[in-house]
């Protein structure tokens, strides 16, 4: 196997770090590109991240250039987000938009579709949001229940999702609903494309264990969405739900890998700062040893990214290997995260006082916390593992879920 | 970045799987413990008439002029099918050790004996107290005046030991650590054989007693030995790896085949979790493995924390292969007549081959990390 770049790959990289050099004021929440605390100011900075990238041609790398892309190849994808991720850029609304939503309609939408949602998601014009799982479907998420039923041009939708990113900023919704609530579970489904803007819609935040507000809940009462908004055809939800988790996994095994990566940086930084009996805590042989795992970690992501990704299209499927990216992270990641609540000690739960600043204000505390997430969001390291060992190594289907899939 | 698998590398495949298939039956394998050097002769001359000996040697020298890349598809495959032996340390160490020398009379009197496998040459490198650095090497070399030298020391847990015809041995010269072949019965040489709970693998204790050696013998310096140890470590991964996906194939077989309450256990989650986690482990060490390989080829600056990072994981990875396929069998693996646990000693051995986990985990924090 050959792991170096192409001259087209090294191009491309050359051509983002100089873009980067020019267009970006520093790395975000710095002083020199500060985050701001207000909710309403950091959704404009992000929206104007979002334009910045476009007018730059970085919005969407993946896609096609007559909507604004690159044609960027899955190698080069993953170049753009370790690059992006080095410099601490901030997340963009856009990336539903963009790593699902366009993809998808491009996939299944009709000619007036892609042309009607399309050009407006990478410009940052329209911001997407995905509802699919529901407080009674989450890991069962073919068992969605909100309904959409059929009234002349139009469907009338009523129910609840749960777990939505962008949920107050979002102009459309990448709606999974049940259709025919008689025939099958994962037969019944239907894919709508829906106006946040609509009567009805209510958007309300989950505040979630580290005081954040990430994810939202949405309820849809007699919201009317015209049929011109369904995406493929009656009852074919399902497999278009499917396809919409399949273009997020390749982007998602770039960006876990570089998150993990960075954050271990800063895990390393700590333990070097950090004093004990005299000695830095990177010399204690217990946390050494430890950080290399995780470094071992962080190195075979990268090269996991890369085997997955060499000789492919865009187009193509990740193969066996693009299915434990997100499960050898969220394990890791909380290990790494406990790892550093650990060295730091009980400096790490100060949250104000002259000595809050030992444990950055409860910084490391609220990566922990985040990271407890990370093992149920994007589908559970449950059902990841249930996945691999039915798809990847042929062990059949796992009793009690037997059936019920179509 | 090119395809995962070219033509030549398909063909070394090929020929590898069927060589074990022809020689390397595990019934056959059993039987080669009994064997002093751990391998039936027949089936050590069968594997010698491949060439693959002289895969790391280089086209102008008569060798196949091929790289670590392609032993490993070769060793890959050697360890999915337990072959025993020394063929691991006469490959990545012994032949490229004499390849090195820069005398033409001891390459002329060695190189196509050992690349032929009508001689066999091991390196001994460890002392007490594990893998050794240039500054702490205890076996010296004192000069005897004429370009003259007598080595005098113990090397331990020399790989293959028993059976071998020279050794190359690191030592103590008077700038700095020096390489030399010494022949195996040469007079002040005592070699004692160990064996170990690994049935199928040898290792050795080799006193130096005043052993005469000249100029001519030196066959490198420090840089052979990070060169060697480049080798033989991507070499062990390279055995894990191959080995490791030979034991989660079985557990898988196993999983689908053997029913309880009237179902394959494969069905249950608290079968299948383990085996999905160990899925992603493996192919983690498979990255590292390759890696490390390409790194080494192509003298890539990160080689040397490539290389640890390969050998920390490779055999980790090969005996937690080992654990979970123990527990997915059950009863069964833990008889002595079921073959998993040849697998299970040959991971616990590779682990401590040329220095242990720790020695390359210190390599990883030092240079990747910085601390």
């Amino acid at each position: 196997m050959d792991f170096s770049l192409s001259p087209a790959e090294i191009d491309f990289r050359d051509d983002l770090r100089a873009w980067l050099k020019t267009n970006v004021p520093g790395d975000y929440g710095t002083p020199a590109w500060p985050a701001p605390a207000d909710p309403a100011e950091h959704a404009a900075t992000a929206r104007r991240w979002a334009r910045t990238l476009h007018d730059g041609g970085w919005a969407a790398v993946t896609w096609p250039r007559k909507y604004g892309g690159r044609d960027a190849s899955p190698m080069e994808q993953f170049l753009f987000n370790e690059e992006m991720t080095w410099r601490r850029t901030p997340l963009a609304p856009t990336v539903i938009g963009i790593a699902m939503a366009g993809p998808v309609i491009m996939n299944f939408g009709t000619p007036a579709q892609q042309d009607r949602f399309v050009p407006k998601i990478a410009t940052g014009e329209e911001i997407w949001c995905q509802g699919f799982s529901e407080p009674n479907a989450g890991s069962d998420v073919a068992n969605a229940q909100t309904s959409a039923v059929s009234d002349g041009d139009h469907f009338i939708v009523n129910g609840q999702k749960i777990w939505t990113t962008f949920g107050p900023l979002a102009d459309w919704c990448l709606l999974l609903v049940r259709t025919d609530p008689t025939v099958a579970k994962h037969k019944g489904l239907s894919y709508l494309l829906v106006d946040m803007k609509s009567p009805g819609v209510l958007v309300r935040p989950i505040r979630q264990i580290t005081g954040e507000s990430e994810f939202s809940e949405l309820f849809f009462t007699d919201v009317r969405v015209p049929k011109a908004n369904l995406l493929s055809r009656e009852g074919d939800g399902w497999r278009v739900a499917i396809t919409t988790l399949m273009h997020e996994r390749t982007n998602i095994a770039a960006l876990v890998y570089a998150n993990f990566k960075r954050e271990l940086r800063d895990v390393v930084a700590l333990t070097k700062r950090l004093v004990r009996h005299g000695r830095p805590l990177c010399e204690d042989p217990v946390v050494r040893s430890k950080l290399v795992q995780f470094y071992a970690v962080a190195e075979t992501m990268r090269l996991n990214n890369i085997r997955m990704r060499i000789g492919k299209n865009a187009a193509d499927d990740p193969g066996p290997i693009g299915s434990v990216f997100k499960l050898i992270w969220a394990t890791s990641n909380q290990a790494m995260q406990g790892m550093a609540v650990d060295v730091l000690g009980p400096d790490a739960e100060l949250l104000t006082g002259r000595d809050a600043e030992r444990g950055e204000h409860g910084l490391w505390h609220r990566r922990y916390l985040r990271s407890l997430g990370n093992s149920i969001e994007g589908g559970t390291s449950e059902i990841l593992r249930n996945i691999i060992a039915e798809r990847v190594l042929g062990l059949g289907r796992t009793l009690g879920t037997k059936e019920k899939n179509g | 970045m090119s395809a995962p698998v070219s033509d030549e590398a398909r063909m070394l495949r090929d020929s590898a799987i069927a060589l074990c298939a022809a020689e390397f039956p595990t019934e056959r394998v059993r039987r080669m413990a009994d064997e002093p050097e751990g391998i039936a002769p027949a089936a050590a001359a069968a594997l010698a008439a491949q060439g693959w000996l002289g895969i790391l040697v280089p086209d102008a020298l008569g060798g196949l002029g091929l790289g670590i890349r392609e032993l490993g598809i070769v060793l890959e495959e050697l360890g999915r099918a337990l072959v025993p032996g020394p063929f691991w340390s006469a490959a990545t160490l012994g032949v490229p050790a004499i390849a090195a020398s820069p005398d033409p009379s001891l390459r002329e009197e060695w190189l196509e004996a050992v690349t032929t496998g009508t001689r066999r040459v091991t390196l001994a490198l460890q002392e007490d107290g594990g893998l050794p650095t240039p500054n702490r090497l205890t076996v010296a070399a004192e000069p005897a005046g004429g370009g003259r030298y007598r080595l005098r020391g113990t090397k331990r847990l020399v790989p293959d030991l028993v059976g071998a015809d020279g050794v190359a041995v690191v030592a103590r010269g008077p700038n700095g650590p020096l390489v030399f072949l010494v022949e195996a019965a040469a007079h002040g040489v005592r070699i004692e054989a160990n064996r170990t709970v690994d049935a199928l693998s040898r290792s050795g204790t080799l006193d130096l007693d005043q052993v005469e050696v000249t100029d001519r013998e030196c066959v490198g310096d420090w840089g052979l030995v990070t060169r060697l140890l480049h080798y033989g470590n991507v070499g062990i991964a390279a055995i894990s790896v191959g080995g490791a996906q030979a034991v989660f194939d079985q557990a898988i077989g196993y999983a689908r085949q053997r029913t309880q309450f009237g179902v394959p256990i494969g069905t249950f989650q608290a079968v299948q979790h383990p085996l999905a986690d160990l899925f992603g482990e493996l192919e983690s060490a498979r990255s590292a493995y390759l890696y490390a390989a390409w790194a080494v080829d192509v003298g890539a600056a990160d080689a040397p924390e490539a290389v640890a990072l390969a050998r920390v994981l490779g055999p980790a990875t090969y005996r937690k292969a080992n654990t979970t396929s123990l527990q997915t069998h059950g009863g069964i693996a833990f008889t002595w007549e079921y073959d998993l646990h040849f697998h299970l000693k040959r991971a616990l051995h590779l682990q401590w081959l040329l220095g242990g986990t720790g020695d390359y985990e210190e390599t990883i924090a030092k240079r990747a990390l910085g601390i």
